[in-house]
């Protein structure tokens, strides 16, 4: 019986040793609607999942049985969510713009596809909450120039004008688009990846007519595929269509944003981050105006199966009370560690003001976990026996000696005084 | 007739002597008060005393602005320490030698021995509070 425990305990581990890939813990969570797409077709995807991932479920909407739950006791109960297109009829549960908020809030991670056939009002409402704005059903991008198919739906992306330069994903090998496009707002953490031909336009297929109410997009304003990582560092994924999954297209790219989605690409932490007196390290006094300090912080970045240095060089610290007082560009470290990149500041003097100051260290690069270091400490001034003393600047001694001679020179003045009669002359009559 | 006759006269002289004689005044006004000034000190050593001790005080703050100018004026309570003790000095000793000299009618009952007290104990009060200003 105990040998057989311990098998268990043996297999288990092994187990999750071969799972855990991502540092998170991932359990996924596949919704699709078999009455809009066939799911056989993405085989790839599911077994890259299933690599890549703790625990994946898939469940169809189109089945009156399966229910969508999100939260158990208001728990989280997935880290990762991938929603294929599903229709506005299907059986949702907990898959609503509300609970999908909710979820990225709580640090979950969702992908979403919405195209002319799946289009669901709340996906759609949770994107749009994001700031993209997806075509609604029926609508399609349409490129007279670049189609290659009868309908021109079926469009041959150029690299170098669709694909937005970015840290997340490198498309390589030529796409035939077909699918949805959406409008962007402004929200800056917001990473457009793929972006409409200029000569494109999506437009309502069912309408038939080309005009001011048909049209979502025109031209380079519509775009296929963006990726959003909130500051809560959980990342959302929007795509205008299927076809980067299917198992003809799975290739690197299709990886790579499906991971960066469910966090084990551009996965960044900071290990430590540490300030200190530059001559007296270990020293835990209160900092004073005019010290020298030094500041270190160390990043680590995942590559998919440990953690590894992050190397950079647009590492900034900040000092700050209300404004910057320094910022300095971090400089990497050589260190025996092989997990960690140390970056430091080199010794700086703190500014002859005194307050409470904060050591910040930002990083936010789009398509990277933001890491933010924050520590706030009170710099003193200096106590009134710690100013240097006259006589150790070497400038007062003039005036010290000055101010001696006029004392010294009193002195005789008065004994001459007091010992001199008032008149000469009178004195001369006397004798 | 007798009184008219000069000033037409010194009418006819004044725009050429006047222009010619102003440095000229000026030169003698001074020899003048010198003179005077020579006059009142020659008898009096206790004055002469005075006034070369004022010197004294005006050649050392004079030495110590120029220092602070040129230098900077970084320890600035040392500089105001020195220059002001100076600065006091000078204006103490005037007042003793005001007092002393009893030419001024609102001095008149004051007493040397006592304006030469006052000017001891006012003196050693800013020395005191000198020495610990400039440090």
């Amino acid at each position: 019986m105990n040998h057989f425990k311990g098998l268990i305990v043996l297999i288990w581990s092994f187990c999750t040793a071969v799972m855990a890939l991502s540092p998170i813990a991932s359990d996924t969570l596949v919704v699709y609607d078999s009455s809009v797409l066939e799911f056989g077709e993405f085989s790839s995807l599911v077994d890259h999942l299933n690599g890549e991932f703790s625990r994946v479920d898939i469940v169809d909407l189109n089945d009156k049985a399966s229910e969508v739950q999100l939260f158990y006791n208001q728990k989280r109960i997935y880290q990762n969510l991938f929603v294929f297109p599903i229709s506005g009829q299907s059986n949702q549960g907990d898959l609503n713009a509300l609970k999908l908020i909710e979820f990225v809030n709580e640090g979950g991670d969702i992908i979403s596809i919405t195209n002319q056939v799946g289009s669901n009002s709340e996906i759609v409402a949770f994107n749009t909450e994001l700031g993209i704005y997806p075509s609604p059903k029926n609508y399609k991008l349409i490129d007279h120039f670049n189609g290659v198919n009868e309908q021109h739906d079926e469009i041959r992306l150029s690299l170098e004008e669709s694909v937005v330069p970015n840290s997340i994903v490198a498309f390589n090998k030529a796409i035939v688009y077909s699918g949805a496009a959406s409008l962007l707002s402004n929200n800056e953490y917001l990473i457009p990846l793929l972006k409409a031909p200029k000569t494109s336009f999506a437009y309502d297929i069912n309408e038939g007519v080309v005009n001011e109410q048909s049209t979502w997009t025109s031209g380079d304003q519509g775009f296929l595929a963006v990726a959003f990582q909130g500051l809560n560092n959980a990342r959302s994924l929007w795509l205008g269509s299927t076809l980067f999954f299917d198992n003809e297209h799975f290739d690197q790219s299709a990886k790579d944003l499906v991971d960066w989605t469910f966090q084990s690409r551009n996965l960044l932490k900071s290990t430590f981050a540490k300030h200190y007196l530059t001559d007296a390290p270990e020293s835990t006094e209160e900092y004073k105006v005019k010290d020298e300090v030094s500041y270190e912080i160390g990043l680590s970045e995942w590559n998919g199966k440990e953690w590894v240095p992050f190397k950079a060089n647009d590492v900034q610290l900040e000092l700050i009370m209300l404004d910057p007082y320094y910022r300095i560009t971090l400089e990497q470290v050589k260190t025996e560690d092989e997990s960690v990149q140390v970056y430091t500041s080199g010794p700086f003097k703190l500014p002859d003001q005194h307050g409470m100051f904060t050591f910040s260290t930002k990083y936010f690069r789009p398509g990277y976990t933001f890491i933010e270091e924050e520590d706030i400490v009170p710099v003193r001034h200096l106590a009134n026996d710690e100013y240097p003393r006259s006589w150790e600047i070497t400038n007062s001694w003039v005036y010290v000696a000055s101010a001696g001679a006029v004392v010294i020179a009193w002195i005789i003045f008065v004994i001459f005084f007091l010992y001199s009669t008032e008149d000469a002359t009178e004195i001369k009559k006397n004798i | 007739m007798a009184k008219k006759h000069p000033t037409q006269q010194s009418a006819t002289v004044n725009p050429l002597s006047l222009t010619r004689s102003l440095p000229h005044e000026l030169s003698e006004a001074i020899s003048t008060s010198l003179a005077s000034y020579q006059k009142s000190i020659s008898g009096n050593r206790k004055l002469r005393l005075i006034d070369y001790f004022l010197t004294f005080l005006v050649f050392l703050g004079v030495l110590q602005f120029a220092f602070c100018l040129l230098v900077g004026t970084f320890p600035f309570n040392a500089f105001l320490g020195g220059f002001c003790s100076t600065v006091a000095q000078f204006v103490l000793t005037i007042s003793l030698r005001l007092q002393t000299t009893g030419t001024k009618e609102i001095f008149q009952n004051i007493s040397s021995q006592r304006a030469f007290a006052e000017y001891i104990f006012a003196s050693l009060l800013l020395h005191f509070i000198v020495y610990h200003f400039i440090n």
